[in-house]
């Protein structure tokens, strides 16, 4: 296993930059998850590392070499692709032998490694088939196992999981996390689905515009987001865009009744306060919840029945009377309710 | 339900019936006559015009089969390679210098390679310069000229249909194996030729079929004897009024063809059986 650091990557396809300074270490034996929006650059930077990306700068270094300009097939650094690029009129078999092929292992040896990772990803019986007749969680172990039989230094994944149904995309996620610390595979996990990197990744660092705006472990992430796009990108949150004020040399904005000190960087003419809609509480509006530290009043607009928990869309008593947020709660109110809603003051993020 | 279905049946029919009616008057109807006037000898039925077609031009069809396959071979190597290269690398003018052929009349591609591969043509004229041989033999009136002729003209047409289908096979599948160490090569023999099979199947079939039946370039180009069987067909019905032996000859091809068809056909539905995208 090996060590990947880039530095300074850069990647335009004309006015667009896919990648913009993009510098990031996956220590050895680790799981980065990158995740962003369609378009934020993080399948160009996984496959850059792949050798498929000509920079326009910038350098790639595996385990302290230099490999920016080492074309894909000299690198050993397996990608499982999103679509699992199978070759239909190859046996299972085939798809899995090709890399040991090439690398010259002889019969035996090729027939033991396959032995070992169809019964590693619990897939043996099917080494006889064409990949037209494997279910779509076939497929993807075949996939997997193509790439990790080589043993690679590193290995990319490129959302493994988005052709998979809910309930089997949930049961992989556990096995790739096991299959991943047990091989101590290196591995650069690619995703826009970013419950899935923070259940997964040892770091996550998330993107947008080609650029890197946090790198860090994935309770710093959803705790201490440092930008506006990163608190809204993760989790599913309200984001509230208010003029601020100054007084006495101090910035604060208001939410209703609620006052809020604002950090001294922020712009008071556009603040935004973030909160999640799962870390509030909700309760009727003459009544207190203890232990929360910040509280303003609304009225239940809009209500959501989600199974396990209710979602319901508050209208704030605001002098902004448009203002709206999403709140998730296990209580049960109707539409027209007046409520109060609590937060916890290391649960409301303000840029 | 039973007559909406038949009304349905006939419209389908009516729909069909106009190409099948010019498939009829154009095609099958010749055929079957041309059948009819191979095996009539003075009046007569009889095998008679074989005899004569086999004892006459037994040379010309072996000719006729080895320049045929020499061409498909010459064909399948050139496109494989220039297909091949234009699939991994975007060169413009490569682009469209291989399909210039495709907009030349065969007409003029025979009498451009007969000016080409003279004794004192344009290719002789350089390979002197760049050598400084001299005595050099002209390949127009040569089998190795009808070939070359051949494989230029019908080049661009397997280009075309190979390449359209390199291209169309997904890039995950390229990547995958370049991924997991697979040289550019490799790549070709292991994924875009099995993958593209049905396509280069297309174009060889075509490029032969063009070929035997081509009756304007081995006029113009290559030796007067052997000769092609379009030509001695030609020959048969111009100078000797002779349309028994002429048709004789044209259903040689027709068998000959034929044979290269029923093998396309079981490779394609052993192709489609056994790989179901």
């Amino acid at each position: 296993m090996a060590t990947v650091v880039t530095k300074g990557l850069k990647k335009f396809y004309g006015d667009v930059h896919a990648l913009d300074d993009v510098s990031l270490d996956i220590e050895e034996g680790t799981l980065l998850a990158v995740i962003g929006p369609s378009g934020s650059g993080k399948t160009t930077l996984l496959r850059s590392i792949a050798g498929f990306v000509k920079l326009d700068a910038g350098k790639i270094y595996l385990d302290g070499e230099d490999i920016t300009h080492v074309p894909p097939e000299k690198r050993n650094i397996s990608m499982f692709f999103q679509n699992y690029a199978l070759w239909p009129h190859m046996t299972v078999y085939n798809n899995i032998a090709y890399g040991l092929r090439l690398r010259k292992y002889n019969k035996n040896e090729i027939a033991e490694k396959i032995r070992w990772v169809l019964q590693l990803l619990d897939i043996e019986g099917l080494e006889d088939r064409k990949p037209s007749q494997l279910s779509g969680g076939q497929q993807q172990r075949i996939a997997l196992a193509r790439a990790i039989v080589v043993e690679p230094k590193v290995l990319l994944l490129d959302e493994p999981l988005s052709n998979l149904d809910a309930k089997i995309r949930l049961r992989i996620r556990f096995e790739i996390k096991a299959l991943q610390q047990k091989l101590r595979l290196t591995t650069l996990y690619v995703t826009h689905d970013q419950e899935e990197a923070l259940s997964i990744a040892d770091k996550v660092a998330i993107m947008h515009n080609g650029k890197i705006l946090q790198i860090g472990d994935p309770q710093e992430i959803y705790t201490k987001p440092a930008t506006l796009f990163v608190a809204d990108f993760v989790g599913t949150n309200n984001v509230i865009e208010k003029k601020g004020y100054v007084r006495d040399g101090v910035k604060f904005v208001n939410l209703g009744k609620l006052v809020l000190q604002a950090p001294p960087n922020v712009d008071v003419n556009k603040v935004n306060i973030v909160f999640r809609a799962d870390e509030v509480e909700i309760e009727r509006r003459n009544e207190e919840i203890p232990g929360y530290d910040y509280r303003f009043d609304g009225t239940i607009s809009g209500k959501l029945y989600m199974g396990f928990k209710f979602r319901y869309e508050v209208t704030v008593d605001d002098e902004n009377k448009d203002i709206k947020v999403i709140v998730n709660s296990d209580k049960d109110f109707s539409i027209g309710d007046k409520i109060g809603v609590f937060l916890k003051k290391d649960k409301v993020f303000i840029f | 339900m039973g007559t909406y279905e038949n009304k349905n049946n006939l419209f389908g029919f009516l729909l069909i019936l106009p190409a099948l009616a010019v498939l009829g008057v154009l095609y099958i109807y010749p055929l079957i006559r041309a059948i009819y006037i191979s095996f009539l000898w003075k009046g007569q039925l009889g095998l008679e015009n074989y005899t004569k077609a086999f004892a006459l031009y037994r040379k010309d069809i072996v000719y006729t089969l080895g320049i045929t396959a020499a061409t498909v071979i010459i064909v399948f190597a050139v496109s494989m390679v220039i297909a091949s290269y234009l699939r991994f690398k975007n060169w413009k003018f490569l682009d469209y210098m291989y399909r210039l052929p495709l907009f030349i009349p065969f007409l003029i591609v025979g009498h451009a390679m007969r000016v080409f591969l003279a004794q004192h043509g344009v290719m002789n004229m350089i390979i002197s310069r760049l050598t400084g041989i001299h005595r050099l033999p002209g390949l127009a009136s040569q089998w190795l000229g009808l070939t070359l002729a051949f494989a230029w003209v019908l080049s661009p047409f397997a280009i075309l249909i190979i390449l359209g289908a390199f291209k169309a096979i997904d890039d995950s599948y390229v990547e995958a194996a370049l991924n997991l160490g697979s040289n550019k090569f490799k790549v070709i023999i292991d994924v875009l030729i099995p993958l593209a099979r049905p396509s280069i199947m297309v174009a060889l079939v075509l490029t032969f079929v063009r070929t035997i039946s081509s009756l304007t370039i081995p006029l113009m180009v290559g030796p007067s004897k052997p000769t092609m069987l379009p030509v001695d067909m030609m020959f048969r019905v111009n100078y000797y009024n002779d349309w028994g032996v002429a048709n004789a000859l044209g259903v040689i091809s027709y068998v000959i063809v034929i044979g290269l068809s029923m093998y396309y056909l079981r490779f394609m539905v052993t192709e489609r059986g056994g790989l179901k995208h």
